[in-house]
Order: C-alpha cells, then sequence, then structure tokens
C-alpha cells in the first residue's frame, strides 16, 4: 500500500485543515493546490470532505511539476539585475513524497 | 543518578489499565501493554487560517498576536489586517520595498528598510530610509533609518523597536555591518554592536529581551544557526538553532519563541519552539515557507504569507499547543 494520497483542492481559508487534522494524519501542501495526506481513513475522508479529487502520484506530480516550470519560466525572463536579488532563487524542483 | 522516587517521592505505578484521570506529569508502567507511559504535553499543530487577497513574500518581523496582525508591503503597497479568521484590505503604506520589516501590534505597527529593484527618491541607491508608522487606520510616516537597510530583522513595539541584523546601504558600499538600531516612535539611535553581521535573521521578542535566530553570515554566506539574545545593550550567545537557515517565520518572546519554516536553504516546513534554555521540535507547517510574517506566541502563533516553493503566498498557518495526553514514553 502507498503511503501517501494525492489531491487537488483549493485551501479555503480558516477551517480547511484544523489542529486535529494535522494531529490525525500527515498533511502537506505543493504548488498547483496539490495537497498530499497520509494514505489512511482520515486522510482520504479530509480530501473527499473537501471536494478534492483525488489523483495518482504520477498525475500529482505533473501538475506540481507544470506549476514549477512555470514559475522557472517567469523567473528566467526576469532581467539580471532581478535574478540577483537577494532571495530571488529560482524556483526549484519539487518532487513529491 | 537521581531516581523518580527521589524526584517525585513515589514509585512508578504499574497498573494494567491507564489511570482515567492522571496529573500532569504523571508516569505509570502499563503491564498489559508492556509501556511506560506518561501524561504529559503533546506536539502543538499548525491549522489553516485565512488566506490574504494578496500573496507576497519577502516580508521580515512579526506584528500582533494570532487574531490580530497585519501584512503590509513587500513588493506592495497593500495592507492586510487578520482577525483570527480572515483578512480585509484597508489603507495601504506610501512606499513599498521587497524585504521590508514589520512589528508592533495591529493598531501600532511599524514598517521600515527594505529594498528597490528600481532607484527611488527616497531611498539613497535603493535601501530603503523611511519609515511608516501604521495606528490601525492609516499609514504616516516616522523618522528615517539612517542611509537605509534591507534583509533586516527587527522586532518590538512602535515606540519601541529593535532593528538587527541586515545590510546597510547605501550601496554600491552596502555591508554585513554589526550596528543594530533602537526606533523611541519618532527617530533611529544606535543599540548595542553585535558579535558579527549577519542578516535575514529571525529577531522576536521586545527591545530589551530579544532573541535572534539563524540568519546568513557577513557577505551572504553560509547560512548561520547560531543564537543571540539582546538585553537592550549587548549580546550573549545561547544554544544554536536546531537548522542552519534564514528568513526563518518567528513570533513570541525571548524566553518563549516560536520559529517555523525558513530557508535552509530550500524551503522547509519544519517548527520548533524555545523555552529559554532548549530548542523542542514542534508540529510542522502544512506549507514549506519562508520571509513571511510571524506573530503572536508560543501558545497561539501566526505564520501568514511567504515564499514558498512554488512563489509568494497568502496563505496563513495557526499555531496552538498540544494539550496534555497519554504519551507513551521511550528513550529516543
Amino acid at each position: 500500500m502507498e503511503n501517501f494520497l494525492y489531491g487537488v483542492l483549493t485551501n479555503t481559508g480558516k477551517g480547511f485543515f484544523t489542529a486535529e487534522d494535522r494531529r490525525n494524519f500527515f498533511l502537506r501542501g505543493y504548488p498547483a493546490d496539490v495537497w498530499v495526506v497520509g494514505n489512511n481513513p482520515k486522510g482520504a475522508l479530509w480530501v473527499a470532505d473537501k471536494g478534492g479529487v483525488f489523483k495518482t502520484k504520477s498525475e500529482a506530480q505533473a501538475l506540481v511539476d507544470a506549476d514549477v516550470q512555470a514559475a522557472q519560466a517567469a523567473w528566467d525572463a526576469q532581467s539580471d539585475e532581478e535574478k540577483a536579488l537577494l532571495g530571488n532563487e529560482r524556483p526549484a524542483d519539487i518532487t513529491l513524497p | 543518578m537521581s531516581t523518580y522516587e527521589n524526584l517525585h517521592g513515589t514509585r512508578v505505578n504499574v497498573v494494567s489499565t491507564n489511570p482515567s484521570n492522571p496529573k500532569d506529569g504523571e508516569v505509570w508502567y502499563n503491564s498489559t501493554l508492556g509501556q511506560l507511559k506518561g501524561y504529559v504535553l503533546g506536539l502543538g499543530s499548525f491549522s489553516s487560517g485565512g488566506t490574504a487577497s494578496t500573496a507576497r513574500s519577502e516580508l521580515m518581523g512579526n506584528v500582533g498576536t494570532q487574531t490580530s496582525s497585519l501584512l503590509a508591503g513587500a513588493s506592495t503597497t497593500n495592507t492586510e489586517e487578520y482577525n483570527g479568521t480572515s483578512w480585509t484590505e484597508v489603507n495601504n503604506r506610501s512606499t513599498s520595498f521587497f524585504r521590508i520589516v514589520n512589528s508592533g501590534t495591529q493598531t501600532a505597527a511599524l514598517g521600515y528598510g527594505g529594498y528597490s529593484p528600481t532607484s527611488i527618491p527616497t531611498a539613497p541607491a535603493r535601501y530603503a530610509i523611511s519609515t511608516e508608522e501604521y495606528d490601525g487606520s492609516s499609514w504616516t510616516n516616522g523618522g528615517n533609518f539612517p542611509n537605509g537597510v534591507q534583509t533586516a530583522g527587527g522586532t518590538g513595539t512602535q515606540t519601541a523597536s529593535l532593528q538587527a541584523s541586515g545590510i546597510f546601504g547605501p550601496s554600491p558600499s552596502a555591508n554585513w555591518g554589526t550596528a543594530t538600531h533602537h526606533y523611541d516612535g519618532s527617530s533611529w539611535s544606535s543599540g548595542g554592536a553585535m558579535p558579527a553581521g549577519r542578516d535575514i535573521s529571525s529577531v522576536t521578542g521586545i527591545q530589551t529581551a530579544a532573541i535572534m535566530v539563524g540568519g546568513r553570515a557577513d557577505g551572504g554566506a553560509p547560512n548561520l544557526n547560531a543564537v543571540l539574545y539582546y538585553d537592550g545593550s549587548s549580546w550573549t550567545s545561547q544554544p544554536n538553532y536546531p537548522e542552519t537557515g534564514h528568513a526563518i517565520i518567528g513570533s513570541g518572546t525571548q524566553t518563549a519563541a516560536m520559529l517555523a519554516g525558513g530557508a535552509v536553504p530550500s524551503r522547509t516546513t519544519n517548527a520548533n519552539t524555545w523555552d529559554g534554555s532548549a530548542f523542542a521540535t514542534t508540529g510542522s507547517l502544512a506549507t514549506a515557507r519562508a520571509y513571511g510574517i510571524g506573530g503572536g506566541t508560543t501558545a497561539a502563533a501566526l505564520v501568514s504569507a511567504g515564499s514558498t516553493p512554488g512563489g509568494s503566498t497568502g496563505a496563513t498557518e495557526e499555531f496552538s499547543e498540544g494539550g496534555v495526553e497519554v504519551k507513551t514514553l521511550t528513550t529516543s
């Protein structure tokens, strides 16, 4: 069994995930509204309750890759002066767990 | 070596089922499970808060509490207030700079320093000298910061603020000086010099009792894990932070601080609390981030906005400390 489930959900703000959710299952947010949760009943229920769309790991990774690549293209299009700004690092590739 | 009996005046009870009403700190051995159990404080955790309408990063500092905070500036003049549930747009700042420092409260905040990618009339060679004060309604000019500063750490109140760490202008002679500065509500004066220059450090507490965590060393590298205390005039070393990193989002006091996220160098979800003597790992952020705004206390902290691996965010996370619960005690 896989350790994680993958879903696309929009963060609706307060109450989107609670302290109890965080204690009950692994939860991590990524670009492209991709959320990774622990593969257990409470994690799955959270995705379903929030109206999330389940994805396979490869589908979720593709969404994240597309978002990051868009951010990288935007960064690449900046002037050299903007690129040199402290803290303005080129967005890094992300590998989902 | 002392024993549990010497410390607590009683031996560890051996029971077949967990007690129904244990006392804080009580320890027992569950013979059925073959486990040492304790009624101890559990890990705190982050939950989602309201999302600001304007995503932003390049922020430094901490403002207000979990139910009363402020986002202002950083590549935008947009200002938003948080009420514990949602963000509301209010009157804008008059200037926008990257890596601005905000401190104080929602009704008496301070914003200063920063960097402009383009030349601006109010900043000598792009390092912001302007200080703006917010009264809960609008921004007005305060006393100028000498020569300008960016990537600074800062904390305190509108009338007793501390700037510590940063790169001082004007460029191109900008440098990671050891100088710190105090603001008294109208003008800046010199504070106690740090042992060494650094920038993008997390600084929390008040002007006369602050803690500084991490940052980047003089010259921009390497990342640091060094921790310093400030008493209003001098700096002293404390135990190192568990990670080396900069732009860690801090809040709380000198002896009860929350540190979350940061660039280590990639954005992290890790969070730690400081109790005045040691750091302890606590529940992690849901979204990795750095360069955001902190607020609140170790019991009820706020992490707002910041830079995620995918770009700027307006998302907010609220930290609540763990409750006392039955836990299995191990040596690890």
